[in-house]
């Protein structure tokens, strides 16, 4: 198994409040990696880190086999980081299907083209891979809504239809499933897996325990900017130091 | 006759610079103060290729096209980054810096004392030279240039264009690089600003910097706000709104010493109820964030 | 020997600034309709002044009296609906604008658009070193370090200066404080106006008034806030000097006809060394 991205020695304060400190991680190819602990441990942070909406104080960032920790966000983006927010983010007022097609990153966003271009085969096959990804995530009969009238979970789904058609090799899931039905989370999950079955590495920051058992591979326990354990996830949740710290601090699903 | 020609003429060359307007501030949300610098430099531009180096009016548009373009790519770079208030202040600045240039840089330009005796347009043999030959020219030209506007906004360009003015931390997200798409908005703008500045040019066929001043871009940014922005429809009715109101005032037989001052008057009038009770125009898609 | 004329512009730049940094701090918009508060005040004390021929003391009081309640009154009937609604700083700073051409075309209707001359005369001059200043330059600069002075005082020290601070900072903090946020902003609009026409009838009287003295100010004094830092008084005293020091050297050194063009050069050179670094997405996601 390779190693897709590693954080050495990671740290990075606000206001002389050290917010991760000096962290390691190693994240494998293929796996679904989560990430659990209390509210402030510093796991949106982290994520902001690995994405380049923030710089690490001290550290190194390893994305396969290259440095990264200098680059920014769109730079990461491009080589293959892709991010699905706490507050997802889709763009409201695009359809479904426009959501996915204006991840496609390729020549023909071009003004040029676009004054001289004719419409060809190239936009039309765009579509049919577009609308496998909604179909993917079953969606295919909302692909002509507004984004913004889409439930929650939809939104979620469509959020990560996008980052699977942007062709991301790892993901970062920040809470794919909170505030979503159990039916819908049900889906979500479900696709999660299956897209590691694609090839993609997927990281997720999960408060949602069950969810967390069901289908991580790994999970990192984090506290105050560091990670306190880590290992399969029989060892984290059989572990009755680890779960006593975290319920006692968070109320856990 | 002549003098509704007159008018229609001015309404195109003005829905030429409000829908190129249109790009950066109703698909990137910023807003420019420089519009009018780009007008002027694409009708000095042309002027001046017509008559020091003998060019062909339609050869001298492309070129003053490309100047204008590749200036703004210039100066637009630096600035993309700066927050919405210190850009409109940016875009002032290269306003102001333009117009002193224009008007100083004497050898040039000739300054205050302008440019007279721009000849007419010339294709295989058909000189410009009427009102309604004229007419047709620019209307033509108008209507190229809603044409290239609506292609853009309905291509992929176009697409990345809304995504980023609807959530630019989103797009970023999914790799675009928001800067270059921005930059190359304002290339496109400036680009089309100075097609309105060579049919001003050879229309009036005299040139002078005080035709391209800070009020002059305030004009044009007004005409969008107030049509909207973000749409097709947002700037052609802030053209036609803007400009046939004044003419209105004709009518009611305000004396032409005032009429400026009037004019400038019912513009801040609309402009601030406008803002206060429709922020996005009158017919535009996008709201300032 | 070189005898130049110390063009007084950095004065009543560092007055106007004052305000417009105060202003700027509490309500976060770029107050360009300032400039039409500093012109409306100079020509109504010149309706006092000259047309009616009153005395300095007796026409002064009222013209600034005007400029504040002007200031006032655009605050509530124009800014405040726009923060209730939650406009964007784009919009309001469109408002503001029109504001200002709404004022000062008003005025210009009222009084026409030629230059018009405050007071009669040459006024005494006094030499030092190679600079000749007129008694009337030499008012604008004591009363700039008075204002300074007393500038420095209130806002360091007293409450309602610390008031004003605390809302420029965190406007729904102050809230939260149960402080009184549109009588502080107010009172913010009514000083800073008051200033803007003090600074305006000074400088009239040295060099004439004309409708389109208030963007000239206004946009110099922008510059000596970017340039000085919104956040410290000091540095934007600094500011305006600085400003008025560059383009007295210009003036000097090329022509006055450059002088625009250089001051603007400077705000663009500062504007990008500051941001420098400072891209817009390098902020926590959060703060977005």
């Amino acid at each position: 198994m390779t190693e897709i991205l590693r954080l050495k020695n990671i740290s990075r304060s606000f206001d002389g409040l050290k917010a991760i400190d000096s962290l390691d991680m190693n994240i494998q190819a293929g796996r679904i990696s989560a990430i659990i602990g209390p509210n402030g441990a510093g796991k949106t942070t982290l994520f902001n880190l690995i994405c380049g909406y923030l710089y690490p104080d001290s550290g190194r960032i390893t994305y396969k086999d290259k440095d990264i920790t200098m680059l920014n966000p769109w730079e990461r983006a491009s080589r293959g980081i892709g991010r699905l927010f706490q507050d997802i983010r889709v763009f409201k007022k695009l359809t479904l299907l426009e959501n996915l097609l204006v991840t496609f990153n390729d020549a023909s966003e071009n003004p040029f083209k676009a004054i001289f271009g004719r419409i060809n085969r190239k936009e039309r096959d765009k579509i049919e891979i577009a609308m496998n990804w909604i179909d993917f995530v079953g969606l295919a009969d909302r692909k002509e809504s507004l984004a913004e009238n889409l439930s929650w979970g939809q939104q979620k789904l469509l959020g990560l239809a996008r980052l699977l058609c942007t062709d991301f090799d790892l993901l970062l899931l920040d809470e794919p499933v909170s505030g979503v039905n159990p039916d819908m989370v049900r889906v979500i999950l479900e696709k999660i897996t299956e897209s590691t079955e694609l090839g993609k590495t997927i990281i997720a920051v999960e408060h949602d325990m069950g969810a967390v058992k069901e289908i991580a591979d790994y999970v990192y326990f984090m506290d105050s900017g560091k990670i306190v354990a880590s290992g399969v996830p029989k060892d984290i949740f059989d572990n009755h130091e680890i779960m006593e710290s975290y319920m006692g601090l968070d109320n856990v699903a | 006759m002549n003098y509704l020609l007159h008018i229609l003429i001015m309404i195109s060359i003005y829905t030429i610079l409000s829908i190129s307007l249109n790009l950066p501030v109703g698909y990137t949300g910023l807003l420019s103060l420089a519009q009018a610098a780009f007008y002027g430099i694409g009708a000095y531009a042309v002027a001046l290729f017509m008559m020091q180096a003998g060019i062909n009016f339609f050869v001298g548009v492309v070129l003053a096209v490309v100047l204008s373009a590749v200036l703004s790519v210039f100066v637009s770079y630096p600035s993309i980054r700066l927050k919405g208030d210190y850009f409109i202040l940016a875009s002032l600045a290269f306003q102001i810096i333009v117009f002193t240039i224009l008007y100083n840089w004497i050898d040039l330009t000739r300054g205050p004392y302008g440019i007279p005796g721009i000849p007419r347009p010339e294709l295989f043999g058909i000189v410009f030279d009427s009102l309604p030959k004229f007419f047709a020219l620019s209307g033509a030209m108008a209507m190229g240039v809603l044409l290239v506007a609506k292609r853009l906004y309905s291509s992929p360009f176009g697409l990345v264009l809304k995504a980023i003015r609807e959530d630019e931390l989103s797009a970023i997200s999914i790799g675009k690089n928001v800067r270059r798409f921005k930059v190359l908005a304002f290339a496109i703008n400036g680009g089309l600003a100075a097609v309105a500045g060579a049919l001003y040019a050879v229309y009036v066929t005299y040139i002078d910097p005080t035709s391209f001043t800070l009020d002059e871009s305030i004009f044009i940014l007004s005409i969008v706000m107030v049509g909207g922005s973000g749409n097709l429809r947002g700037p052609v009715i802030g053209t036609l709104l803007m400009i046939l109101l004044p003419e209105g005032l004709r009518f009611l037989g305000i004396p032409d010493s005032v009429a400026p001052n009037v004019r400038q008057i019912i513009y801040a009038l609309v402009l601030i109820l406008l803002m206060r009770f429709r922020p996005q125009g009158l017919a535009g898609e996008y709201r300032l964030d | 020997m070189h005898s130049r004329k110390y063009n007084a512009k950095s004065l009543f730049v560092g007055k106007v600034f004052f305000e417009k940094l105060s202003i700027y701090r509490t309500t976060n918009i770029f107050h360009i309709a300032h400039g039409a508060v500093y012109t409306a005040s100079a020509y109504v004390f010149y309706s006092l002044y000259v047309s009616k021929g009153y005395s300095l003391l007796l026409s002064l009081p009222p013209s600034l009296i005007s400029g504040a309640v002007l200031g006032v009154a655009m605050y509530f009937t124009v800014y405040r609906p726009l923060e209730k609604t939650n406009a964007s700083a784009g919009i309001k700073f469109i408002s503001s604008l029109a504001i200002y051409t709404f004022i000062v075309n008003m005025i210009a209707l009222i009084y026409g658009n030629e230059t018009k001359v405050l007071s009669e005369g040459l006024s005494d001059s006094i030499t030092f070193w190679d600079i000749i200043l007129t008694k009337i330059q030499v008012y604008q600069f004591i009363s700039f370090l008075v204002l300074l002075v007393l500038s420095y005082i209130f806002v360091k020290g007293a409450k309602p200066g610390r008031a004003i601070r605390a809302i420029g900072d965190n406007s729904r903090l102050f809230k939260a404080l149960g402080l009184n946020e549109r009588w502080v902003k107010g009172m913010v609009f009514c000083i800073g106006s008051a200033i803007a026409g003090l600074a305006s009838i000074i400088t009239g009287l040295d060099m004439g008034i004309d409708p389109h003295i208030g963007m000239f100010a206004i946009l110099n004094a922008v510059v000596a806030v970017i340039i000085g830092g919104i956040k410290r008084l000091e540095g934007v005293a600094l500011g305006a000097l600085l400003i008025g020091i560059i383009q007295n050297l210009v003036i000097w050194q090329f022509s006055a006809r450059w002088e625009s063009a250089v001051t603007f050069l400077v705000l663009v050179a500062v504007l990008l060394y500051k941001s420098g670094g400072l891209l817009v997405v390098k902020r926590r996601v959060e703060e977005l």
